[in-house]
């Protein structure tokens, strides 16, 4: 509203909260559509589209404002019970969602500067006669015009309005008259009378003061909220009485007066935003200060290790005492401070919803979508990073996966397509299952030995040829569809999961489905460490992975006979000679000692020199010099100022599954 | 590379010795000097790779610069530092250190003074040298660190025999 106001200074925030809201609309659209109309959802979209709206008006994004108008003006008539809410209107509504979100970029990328592309007035243009035609009105003008002929959509009404800002107005940097400027310029007539008398006399008088009152009469087709938003910013601290001119029965005046009782809400709105404000306490703040914190206490963890080790070495009882119960409180702010950054996946799955629906309705499919474990916990940063791969899996699991209703045979016409997510030992789970005709791997392997990806007569096992579809270049859709099919998308899956440290496994049956499951880290931060010691080197294996320690003695040394696995309680554990892959020095009178550590439903194995029990483990990258070095996730800083390099499990684990035998490949301890 | 090069556009040089040899690097890149100190070896990196160490809290790469030039792995004494030296590697502000046997001084270098690296005759690679200079009578190469911290070569892993 006042013009002093630069766009470019917030429009990363104004982005970020839109695409917040345009999300939470998106979400009570799709609740809507599966539950049925619902009285809190649908206020919530109207809330979202009339927050933007505000917001837009404030930054003068016109395009923005008008179009979401329109779609604000027949919210409420649903809202009211005016306009009946159909699955028709419902995916009109998430059109326009999705049009409000391209404005919003478009504003956003061109800091406001350019009038939109002629892409974007047109679907202003066409969702915008959609709307007016659902709300009966008729559209008259077009394109540019469109945000001009919405606001004509409200019947002007005649208002008065007595204004009174607090004293401070002028030095908490607000120009009274801007607000005034900005309603004017929206109202048809306007008329105000400005009130002095309470300006004291010049020597009492204070330069920096407001004391002047006003009487406005005024016609707009801005509704109640619009106009009391015009002065939203200040709002608290100005008393408005603000009453329709029209003589009709309608409660005069709604009076927002600062430290004063709250006016009782008369409108069903007001009630509605109060509960919002409730439900949602939360506070916006930038992820780089959380990062920061959780750095600034990893250095305190690595420094109490280090108090620790010398409170141990001074043999002092009380210090050690004092001591661990720093290191007990530590422990919980770390786990608080981790918190922060946990988030459901709940959130990401209910975005495919649409995803699935859209999909499913283009390519003539029946397909329910299942969320299980909406509630399980990851970090923020494996969130974000980890919904286009799941995009692409679900994309390509309704595109090639589940069949035609026709042609599901004995299964149920309608298709399914499970989300499902869990904690299991230290990593989340993410599981996406379809019903449909599977992966058959005969005809993978043809294809991938016409694409060239591997050799006539290669040995594959089942999973490795399930995971050619990940391999890029590789595609065995028939037809070449705009969803999937090009050979892109599956290889994006691959790689981000593996800058994630996390892996993937296909499962598949011939004509009953196939799983993409999923394992990434909790964080990326911290984890719980194991420290352990091979050659002159310390190591950390993530401790949720750790399952027990036993001692390697001679007798099943001898047993072992030269193979890489024991008995254990008859059970075949595999092992991994830690010192003998990274070319560790061996220390002469090491006894061996084995960490068995379990990953992807399975047990192996790593053989070590010395143990030394838990350790608090704050992940320092290894930087870009390591990138290609597999084995190695990362690293720690030791109470002792000494570096510990951390063991990457699932790379070794898949690197003991790559053995295939034979004593050349086997180097045991 | 560009945003290097502005590193290279003073005219102060770090000498110091490797294999009793003098080199000097800009001091542009230079961020301390320290005493050497415990460095974990990185398994399956090449031998010039010497490890990791913590320096205030940042784990960074160092770097044994006589095996990276070369010369043969550096032989650790009291008088081995560390420099540490700031750069860009693949578009990311890193710190990278690097061993040296001993720390001379800086030295103020006339453009006029320096002059192209031989075509060939030196032992160590030409694009690891900027420059040669003459100083006090003797001649010091001016390493490139372009050449030297080129990621391509220092990420190289080496190859294991069972993989």
């Amino acid at each position: 509203m006042s013009s002093g106001m630069n766009f470019s200074d917030i429009a990363k925030e104004f982005r970020e909260e839109s695409l917040e809201l345009l999300e939470a609309m998106e979400t009570s659209l799709m609740s809507i559509r599966e539950n049925g109309m619902d009285d809190e959802m649908i206020n919530a979209v109207f809330r979202a589209a009339h927050t933007i709206k505000g917001a837009a008006g404030m930054y003068k994004l016109d395009f923005v404002v008008g179009f979401t108008h329109i779609a604000e003006n027949l919210l409420d008539q649903v809202r009211n019970g005016k306009i009946e809410m159909t699955d028709e209107l419902g995916e009109l509504l998430l059109e326009c969602k999705d049009h409000m979100q391209n404005l919003v970029e478009f504003a956003v990328a061109t800091n406001n500067e350019e009038a939109p592309t002629t892409e974007l007035t047109d679907t202003t243009a066409r969702l915008g006669e959609a709307l007016c035609t659902t709300l009966g009105e008729e559209m008259h003008h077009h394109g540019g015009e469109t945000s001009k002929a919405a606001i004509e959509v409200c019947a002007d009404k005649n208002w008065t309005m007595k204004l009174s800002f607090a004293r401070e107005v002028m030095e908490q940097g607000f120009e009274p008259a801007s607000f005034l400027a900005h309603l004017r310029k929206n109202s048809t007539a306007f008329e105000s009378h400005v009130d002095t008398s309470a300006v004291p006399l010049m020597e009492e008088l204070e330069p920096t003061a407001c004391y002047v009152t006003f009487d406005i009469s005024f016609t707009t087709g801005l509704s109640r909220e619009d106009i009391l938003d015009v002065f939203e910013f200040i709002r608290d601290d100005t008393t408005i009485l603000l009453s329709e001119a029209v003589a009709e029965v309608k409660p005069a005046a709604l009076a927002q007066t600062a430290n004063k009782e709250e006016p009782k809400k008369i409108s069903a709105q007001s009630a509605n935003t109060q509960v919002q404000a409730q439900n949602a306490y939360t506070i916006r703040v930038d992820a780089e200060k959380i990062d920061q914190l959780i750095n600034q206490i990893g250095e305190m963890v690595i420094a109490n290790a280090n108090v620790v080790q010398q409170s141990i070495d001074m043999k002092n009882g009380e210090l050690i005492e004092s001591v661990s119960i720093v290191s007990r409180m530590l422990e919980d702010i770390r786990e608080s401070a981790m918190q922060i950054r946990m988030v459901q996946i709940g959130e990401t799955f209910n975005r495919f919803k649409r995803i699935v629906m859209d999909l499913s309705k283009k390519l003539g499919k029946d397909i329910e979508l299942v969320i299980k474990g909406a509630e399980t916990e990851l970090d923020k940063t494996v969130t974000e990073k980890i919904t286009d791969p799941l995009v692409h899996i679900i994309r390509n699991a309704i595109d090639h996966g589940i069949e035609m209703p026709s042609d599901r045979g004995s299964k149920s016409a309608k298709g399914t397509l499970t989300l499902n997510a869990y904690h299991d030992a230290g990593t989340v789970v993410i599981e996406i299952t379809d019903d449909g005709k599977g992966l058959d791997d005969e005809m993978l392997y043809r294809k991938a030995i016409e694409k060239g990806l591997i050799e006539e007569g290669a040995h594959l096992s089942q999973q490795e040829i399930f995971k050619l579809i990940l391999e890029p270049g590789f595609s065995t859709a028939p037809a070449v569809t705009d969803l999937s099919g090009r050979g892109v998308g599956m290889d994006v899956v691959k790689r981000n999961i593996e800058a994630l440290r996390g892996n993937i496994e296909i499962k598949s049956r011939v004509g009953e489905g196939t799983s993409f499951i999923i394992r990434l880290p909790l964080t990326l931060a911290i984890i719980d460490g194991f420290l352990v010691k091979v050659g002159e080197t310390f190591y950390v294996i993530p401790l949720d992975m750790v399952v027990e320690c036993i001692e390697l003695s001679d007798r099943e040394k001898e047993e072992m006979h030269g193979n890489n696995y024991i008995n254990l309680r008859g059970t075949i554990l595999p092992l991994l000679n830690v010192g003998d892959l990274f070319d560790e020095q061996k220390t002469a009178d090491a006894r061996a000692n084995i960490v068995v550590v379990h990953y992807a439903g399975r047990r192996y194995g790593f053989i070590v020199d010395e143990l030394f029990g838990e350790f608090q483990t704050v992940i320092k990258p290894l930087g870009k010099i390591f990138a290609d070095l597999h084995g190695i996730s990362g690293s720690t800083i030791l109470g002792s100022g000494k570096v510990a390099l951390i063991l990457d499990v699932p790379m070794l684990v898949s690197y003991i599954l790559s053995f295939k035998g034979g004593s050349d490949e086997m180097k045991s301890a | 590379m560009a945003e290097i090069t502005h590193k290279n556009e003073g005219h102060q040089f770090l000498s110091f010795y490797l294999k009793n040899e003098m080199f000097a690097i800009n001091v542009g890149y230079v961020r301390e000097i320290i005493e050497y100190t415990q460095i974990t070896r990185v398994p399956m990196m090449q031998s010039f790779i010497a490890g990791v160490t913590n320096i205030r809290g940042n784990v960074i790469p160092v770097l044994d610069l006589s095996g990276r030039l070369g010369l043969g792995i550096s032989d650790i004494s009291k008088k081995s530092c560390i420099i540490t030296i700031e750069t860009t590697i693949a578009d990311e502000e890193t710190e990278v250190g690097i061993i040296v046997d001993m720390v001379d001084q800086v030295y103020d270098i006339d453009p006029s003074h320096k002059m192209e690296a031989p075509e060939f005759g030196s032992k160590i690679r030409k694009d690891f040298m900027q420059m040669m200079a003459k100083v006090e009578d003797r001649f010091i190469t001016l390493l490139d660190m372009e050449g030297i911290l080129d990621i391509v070569e220092l990420s190289r892993v080496t190859r294991k025999r069972n993989v």
